[in-house]
């Protein structure tokens, strides 16, 4: 049985652009996956906590401001420090190919710079939701 | 047969005869239907009374009378970034490339009201624009710079900064009379789309009319109230729209400052407009004498005002953000030129254009000097500033002014309907609105029914290109940043300091005028998140609509 991907996109930080995190709401939305949207300029803490309560499997940070090394940074420690480091985060932005590298050795799990088309990280999100179902025919005892 | 009767003959005749019909219809986003061809059976308007005179009611044709050729476009390129050293030394750069008036970005603490060591905000101290902590910081900004036309492009912490600017003219010799700049203050279209809003609006409007009663009595070169309609279109607005939902906020201003007990002649003149330039520049420049018809025309309605000043609205453009590609920057060079014909032919007071690696990070010291020179160009080189509104009389052009006037009028009314623009941005009507636009372009673009060059038209598949050479953070900004904070907190007046922000607190429960308290308290090196704080506490913070999608 195919779970729902279940996802926080979040605006970590002071940056106020939001027109591609509202979009890709809708778009991974209308993929299937459940999506949470976070609002502006919620802190590290409050992220984390929300991705927590929410029990999301994915938190995709959304950066526009230039700095997304020390936000993601910031926010992939504190999921470790909560307990929650089974939660995946993504990236998505204002990102510069010399920092995808360093992103992912932050603890991110996939970048998509602007400009990346939806369909490339819907495809992400769909791989994650085949490699989480349980394969049919095999039931949990 | 009447010259009418003749050419509608010989009209019906070309299109039969030449298969006109055959080809598919044009409507663009906003609706307009663009035929094959005008004729001057498309005039509809009255000369004396529709197009008339420029510098004349109802302005069609310009706010002044000689437009450029008695005084050129500004081209006032957006910079700052890092400290007030680094941007000092930027202005200069393009001062000495003939900028003449310096447009101040600010960092995202800064549009906060934060100072640089607040909590959480070390990485984005300077990274979008320069870190502001105190007049120090201010005091560097200007260091060797002559008080030229600043403007400001914030709007939470504009009262203080105004302050700053204000104390710093003092330190130069400067009375606040002699102050000349203008400043964003446009809280409504912020709490709408541009996400960097600290007060509700009900305070924030209280804010803004002490500005522009501060100015109205002491500073006469200053544009307090600057409105802008560039982040609607960032966010998805048509072109009426953009201006229908601008003057949607105006109305809102200006009423606020008549209830406050001002005169709409003090304050109407000081009004200014920032407003998007794009690709489709003939309708942007039919747009911008659209918008100037209107505005006359619902100033004199509305409030008729005495001084013609108030019926003339001054406007900048510009170009960038919401338009310029990743793919293949270069070509943002090309996209930024026509833009601009747009804002040049549609008799725009200022110009400028975003950097062409905008895709990537804040400009270089090339990619600004290129925004620069493009306007330059354009204004020196080119013939458009050689008669005032060359495109009057086109058929075209005449035509499309009038369908955005009333376009504009409607989504006017649309927004009033509800309530005006403050309920309408507090309820996420007016941004609902502009998701529906945005998801309509955004699917085109996708589609490719909206062609971008590279993108998704003539697409080049092969090796990557390169990144241009892109500007550098200041890893040293958040550093002597915290340095000058702790180099003014030991060496001001703490006592005085505390005296001063309690005042500050007591006026804004007494309903005072908090701009000449703000100047005291800069001058005593009190820095933006301690006054910010201060009326965080007593004022609260805006709350953003929920997203339904």
């Amino acid at each position: 049985m195919e779970r729902k991907i279940r996802v926080l996109v979040a605006k970590p930080g002071l940056d106020g652009h939001d027109l591609g995190a509202r979009m890709i709401c809708k778009v991974l939305r209308d993929a299937g996956m459940e999506v949470i949207y976070t609002g502006l300029r919620q802190s590290v803490g409050a992220i984390v906590e929300a991705a927590i309560q929410e029990d999301v499997d994915v938190v995709g940070l959304s950066i526009l401001s230039g700095a997304h090394l020390g936000l993601t940074r910031k926010v992939v420690g504190r999921l470790k420090e909560e307990g929650a480091g089974d939660i995946i985060v993504v990236v998505g932005g204002l990102i510069l190919k010399e920092d995808v590298t360093k992103l992912k050795e932050a603890g991110a799990q996939a970048v998509f710079p602007s400009g990346t088309p939806n369909q490339v990280m819907v495809d992400y999100f769909k791989e994650l939701e085949k490699a989480r179902s349980t394969p049919a025919g095999e039931e949990t005892a | 047969m009447s010259d009418r009767q003749q050419i509608q003959e010989r009209l019906e005749e070309w299109e039969q005869g030449e298969n006109i019909g055959d080809l598919p219809p044009l409507v663009d986003l906003m609706g307009y239907e663009h035929k094959v061809l005008y004729t001057p059976l498309d005039l509809k308007g009255a000369y004396l009374d529709d197009v008339g005179f420029p510098g004349q009611y109802p302005f069609t044709r310009g706010v002044y009378p000689a437009m450029y050729r008695k005084a050129l476009m500004r081209f006032p390129q957006y910079s700052g970034f890092g400290t007030a050293e680094d941007t000092n030394r930027r202005w200069k750069y393009l001062i000495s490339h003939g900028q003449m008036t310096v447009n101040l970005a600010f960092d995202l603490p800064t549009h906060m009201g934060l100072d640089s060591d607040a909590p959480e905000v070390e990485d984005e101290v300077g990274r979008v624009g320069v870190a502001i902590d105190s007049l120090r910081d201010f005091e560097v900004l200007f260091d060797g710079i002559p008080l030229v036309p600043a403007f400001f492009n914030t709007v939470g912490p504009a009262p203080v900064l105004l302050a700053m600017y204000i104390a710093t003219g003092e330190k130069k010799g400067l009375q606040p009379s002699q102050v000349m700049g203008a400043f964003t203050n446009d809280i409504l279209a912020i709490c709408c789309c541009r996400g960097n809003w600290i007060f509700p609006i009900k305070p924030s409007l209280r804010l803004i009319t002490d500005m522009v009663e501060y100015c109205c009595r002491h500073m006469p070169r200053f544009y307090p109230q600057n409105i802008q309609g560039v982040y609607f279109r960032a966010c998805g607005a048509s072109l009426p729209q953009e201006l229908g939902y601008t003057f949607a906020d105006a109305f809102a201003y200006i009423d606020d400052a008549l209830a406050r007990g001002l005169d709409i002649d003090e304050f109407a003149p000081r009004l200014s407009f920032f407003i998007s330039c794009g690709p489709e520049f003939l309708a942007e420049a039919a747009k911008f004498r659209a918008a100037r018809r209107l505005w006359a025309r619902l100033m004199k309605e509305r409030y008729n005002p005495k001084d013609k000043n108030s019926l003339r609205i001054r406007m900048t453009s510009a170009t960038g953000g919401a338009y310029f590609q990743a793919v293949e920057p270069l070509n943002n060079l090309a996209r930024g030129a026509y833009a601009i014909l747009g804002a040049a032919l549609g008799g725009c007071q200022a110009i400028f254009i975003a950097g062409y690696d905008e895709a990537y990070a804040i400009p270089t010291e090339e990619s600004a000097r290129l925004g620069l020179r493009t306007v330059q160009i354009l204004a020196e080189e080119t013939d458009v500033a050689r008669t005032v509104d060359p495109l009057a009389g086109s058929y075209y052009i005449e035509n499309l002014t009038d369908y955005i006037e009333k376009e504009a009028l409607k989504y006017l009314h649309q927004i009033e309907d509800v309530g005006g623009a403050a309920a309408a941005v507090e309820s996420g009507f007016m941004r609902r609105e502009l998701d529906k636009m945005f998801e309509v372009q955004h699917g085109k673009r996708v589609s490719g029914e909206i062609p971008v060059v590279g993108v998704n038209k003539y697409v080049h598949e092969g090796e990557e290109e390169r990144e241009p050479e892109l500007h550098e953070a200041n890893p040293e900004a958040l550093r002597i940043q915290l340095e000058r904070l702790g180099e003014i907190r030991s060496q001001r007046d703490a006592d005085e300091v505390q005296r001063l922000l309690k005042r500050i607190r007591h006026a804004a429960r007494a309903e005072e005028n908090l701009i000449p308290h703000f100047i005291e308290a800069v001058r005593a090196y009190a820095t933006l998140g301690e006054i910010i704080g201060v009326l965080k506490e007593e004022f609260g913070e805006f709350k953003e609509p929920g997203f339904i999608f």
